[in-house]
């Protein structure tokens, strides 16, 4: 019993949090199904600053349109507790954004891509009636032609 | 025996250890009665009128009678033990206090079971009862049952069209289970049939809790106690273990051992928990599946005369090692987290996080009874709670779960035949409860302050619940002129038979801080997390029970309770709370009544969301064949009725300004 305490003496101490510097955030490839209903790997991706204590659901629209990379990680961590095609379409779009925009590696480019032709397919095949909501948030929106839009964008067969 | 012998005696079919018994034909009593003369000594012609005088077919009652005996015993292997009938018809409506929208409708429901009974071979008896239901009724202001099952289901066919499924839950399995005593110990098997504990051998941290749910498991249709345990005999004598897919009602798929050995006055006991896997859903609030863990239990007890001593160490969690956590500390810092007046830290779960131990002290002599109890559970320490009754009823005990540190005492005091027990409780979590704040994004800076919300089971390593920082008093009043019929054991409510008893008992808990987060159910049936607990604020109740025993089968049973408690979701508002419930019963006479005033509805998502009735009546009349045992019924004609009136605080009370319901009762049982 005294071995375990003093084993457990020698953890690192707590750190105080100050907040996540999203400005910053950089993807990096961790699954090649992360952010596409049901994987849930973002949830343990370490480069995912959101993955341990989650994001709050309104905080997800303050943050997508401050950058692609951000986006992604926020609607594709908030995906994880609310599987819906509302949130899988923007997390699509985000990695579609990204991919536009090569803010990823040059080597994993091609995943991106990838990532967001699946999560827009995950759109058609998992929340074909699902809809999203125009900025009032009282117009509904039908996800799945977006997502038909946003496969042809980028060159995918259906 | 062989072929030659089969004329003169007949064989039963072999027993479990190959064991035949013989039946005696008519050929083996003629020839017993011919052999009676002795031919050596006979002549002739009396050994001809000997055996003219024997008439064969007089022995045929005697070998039909064994066979019949033998098949009897036979038939009785399997036998129909019960056949019960439940017979209502339900009249009920609503009334919005308008006259023009007041409803009114009739409905029926029956309900059917058969129990049986198996005794394959000694020392093997099994019991299986089945449901079957008729019609259910759709008006019951009690709207969640047993009989619930086959209400209404539908489903969506290939071709897009409606198909009735309500025929899927018409026959249920209602309870099963075996029992098998064999000489290297006992093997029993459960479905939805309760078991006890293993406090009193040894398992002090309660690993292996009891499973008897009374109507509450039919009530939300649960599936638990599910599992095998075997209890060692012989050489295998303080060995127990458990397995199954739920032990008791919310826990995971698991595998339990305990081995106790005594040596002289000391008993030490090891008992192990392992999940296996994770349960997934769940039936009801009240009983939610926690993370998957391991807990290995060390128990010493001891007794000296008067003097008992119990020691104990556990380790628990190991799962949840370096899972990650946040915490709060209070500051008075002009920069705290968000401006929420807290710094944040988060920290993983350590080794140390998985320890914890209790310490407790026991004093009996003569009409004084004393207990002190210390403990400590490192965060993730979780274990059962302490199902044992200590000297009396009391109900502050420690909690079961981690992230404590505790400490209780109490007297008990008899003076001729009265009982006072003062207890007392003292407990805090070793990290408290999270507040809740909401999360900020600058999109100057591009910082992200993530929510700070309450913990819960599913997400978190450890929550902060029955744990929460709590100083309580306690204070049991009671009067008891023949302990025999102990008035705290379960069944003490029918089996007290004194001709005057009664006993108070009065709780008082002081909760400085809060709680974190409980869970609830969607009105689709998703299970979800309150992102909040309600303030702190003290709670107390106090609750009464009177017996008076007439005679035999006659006897008054008076219950009456005042209190004041939160729910058990994040509504924050306090409900004070008053009534009670007299049974009367005159042989086989039955008379019920119940009131509750400003007191929450008889389901767990009441208590959840904070919902709560202005005035609840209940009434129950019937006379049956017999008195009304302690489960089950017996066959019986009655009238039951149901009021309740609605406020704002109340579910639909848009809708309805009361709801009553008057059923007839036939129920039929062997």
């Amino acid at each position: 019993m005294l071995l375990l305490l003093s084993l457990a003496c020698i953890d690192t101490p707590p750190e105080y949090v100050y907040g996540i510097d999203l400005s910053s955030l950089e993807f990096e490839l961790y699954d090649l199904n992360m952010g596409v209903y049901p994987n849930n790997s973002l949830g343990e991706d370490p480069n995912n600053p959101l993955a341990d204590f989650g994001i709050a659901a309104e905080d997800r629209w303050d943050i997508y349109p401050s950058g692609a990379v951000p986006g992604f990680y926020a609607f594709g961590t908030w995906l994880l507790v609310e599987p819906t095609g509302e949130n899988q379409f923007y997390t699509a779009q985000a990695a579609h954004n990204i991919y536009l925009t090569e803010d990823a590696p040059a080597d994993q480019l091609w995943a991106i891509r990838e990532i967001a032709i699946a999560g827009y397919s995950s759109v058609l095949e998992n929340f074909a009636g699902d809809v999203t909501y125009d900025i009032t948030g009282t117009i509904p929106y039908a996800v799945a032609p977006l997502a038909e839009d946003g496969l042809i964008a980028l060159g995918a067969s259906e | 025996m062989n072929e030659e012998w089969f004329g003169i005696c007949a064989k039963t079919p072999p027993d479990a250890q190959g064991h035949f018994q013989l039946q005696c034909r008519e050929a083996y009593y003629t020839l017993q009665a011919l052999w009676a003369l002795d031919p050596y000594s006979a002549s002739p012609e009396q050994v001809q009128a000997h055996f003219q005088s024997i008439d064969p077919a007089r022995y045929s009652p005697n070998y039909a009678a064994t066979s019949a005996a033998s098949r009897v015993q036979a038939l009785s292997r399997v036998r129909l033990s019960n056949l019960r009938m439940e017979l209502d018809t339900v009249a009920a409506g609503t009334d919005p206090g308008d006259a023009d929208n007041r409803t009114s409708s009739v409905d029926h429901q029956e309900s059917f079971y058969l129990d049986f009974a198996a005794e394959p071979a000694p020392g093997f008896t099994a019991d299986l009862s089945l449901n079957i239901l008729a019609g259910v009724a759709e008006n019951q202001i009690n709207e969640i049952q047993y009989e619930t099952r086959g209400r209404g289901l539908t489903g969506t066919d290939e071709d897009g069209g409606t198909t009735d499924l309500a025929a899927l839950e018409r026959l249920d399995v209602n309870r099963a289970a075996f029992q098998w005593d064999t000489q290297q110990g006992n093997l029993e098997g459960f479905y939805r049939t309760g078991h006890y504990h293993w406090a009193a051998e040894g398992d002090i941290f309660g690993l292996y809790r009891e499973a008897y749910y009374g109507p509450n498991l039919d009530m939300y249709n649960g599936e638990a106690p599910i599992g095998l345990e075997f209890t060692g005999k012989g050489k295998l004598e303080g060995l127990a273990v458990a397995a199954g897919p739920q032990l008791w009602w919310g826990a995971n798929p698991a595998v339990l051992a305990r081995y106790g050995k005594q040596f002289g006055d000391t008993r030490i006991t090891l008992s192990h928990q392992e999940d296996v896997s994770q349960l997934k859903n769940t039936a009801t609030l009240n009983v939610i599946p926690e993370q998957r863990t391991r807990v290995t239990a060390l128990a010493v007890e001891t007794q000296k005369g008067p003097i008992g001593i119990q020691l104990g160490g556990l380790m628990g969690g190991t799962p949840r090692l370096g899972q990650p956590f946040r915490y709060v500390e209070e500051t008075d810092d002009t920069i705290s987290y968000g401006g929420s007046g807290y710094h944040v830290l988060s920290d993983e779960i350590r080794l140390a996080d998985t320890l914890g131990g209790r310490a407790r002290a026991t004093f009996e002599k003569g009409n004084v009874h004393l207990y002190a109890q210390g403990g400590y559970r490192g965060l993730v320490a979780d274990a059962g709670g302490d199902p044992e009754l200590l000297f009396t009823g009391w109900t502050l005990k420690e909690s079961g779960r981690g992230n404590q540190m505790s400490a209780l005492a109490g007297a008990v005091f008899y003076v001729q035949n009265w009982q006072f027990g003062p207890n007392f409780l003292r407990q805090k979590p070793l990290v408290g409860p999270l507040p809740s704040f909401s999360g900020s994004y600058d999109t100057d800076t591009g910082y992200y302050l993530s929510a700070l919300k309450a913990r819960n089971v599913l997400e978190d390593p450890f929550v902060v619940l029955g744990n929460r920082e709590t100083t309580a008093f306690e204070l049991i009043l009671a009067y008891d002129p023949t302990p025999g019929t102990w008035m705290w054991n379960w069944d003490g409510e029918y089996r007290e038979d004194a001709p005057f008893a009664f006993s108070t008992n009065a709780v008082y808990r002081i909760q400085p801080t809060s709680r974190d987060a409980l869970l609830g159910f969607t009105d689709t049936g998703a299970l979800f997390a309150f992102p909040s607990a309600p303030e702190a604020a003290n709670v107390w109740d106090v609750n009464s029970r009177v017996w008076i025993n007439f005679g035999p089968n006659s006897a008054l049973l008076l219950n009456a309770y005042v209190g004041q408690g939160q729910a058990t979701g994040e509504d924050s508002r306090l409900v004070t709370r008053y009534g009670g419930d007299a049974q009367l019963g005159m042989g086989a006479a039955v008379v019920r009544a119940g009131v509750k005033v400003d007191d929450w509805g008889p389901y767990d998502y009441h208590r959840v969301f904070n919902q709560t009735f202005p005035l609840q009546l209940e009434a129950h009349a019937s006379y049956g064949l017999r008195p009304l045992p302690l489960e089950g019924t017996t066959t019986r004609i009655g009238i039951e009725g149901r009021y309740r009136s609605l406020d704002e605080f109340s579910p639909d009370a848009d809708i309805f300004g009361s709801e009553w319901e008057v059923r007839s009762v036939i129920h039929v049982s062997l």
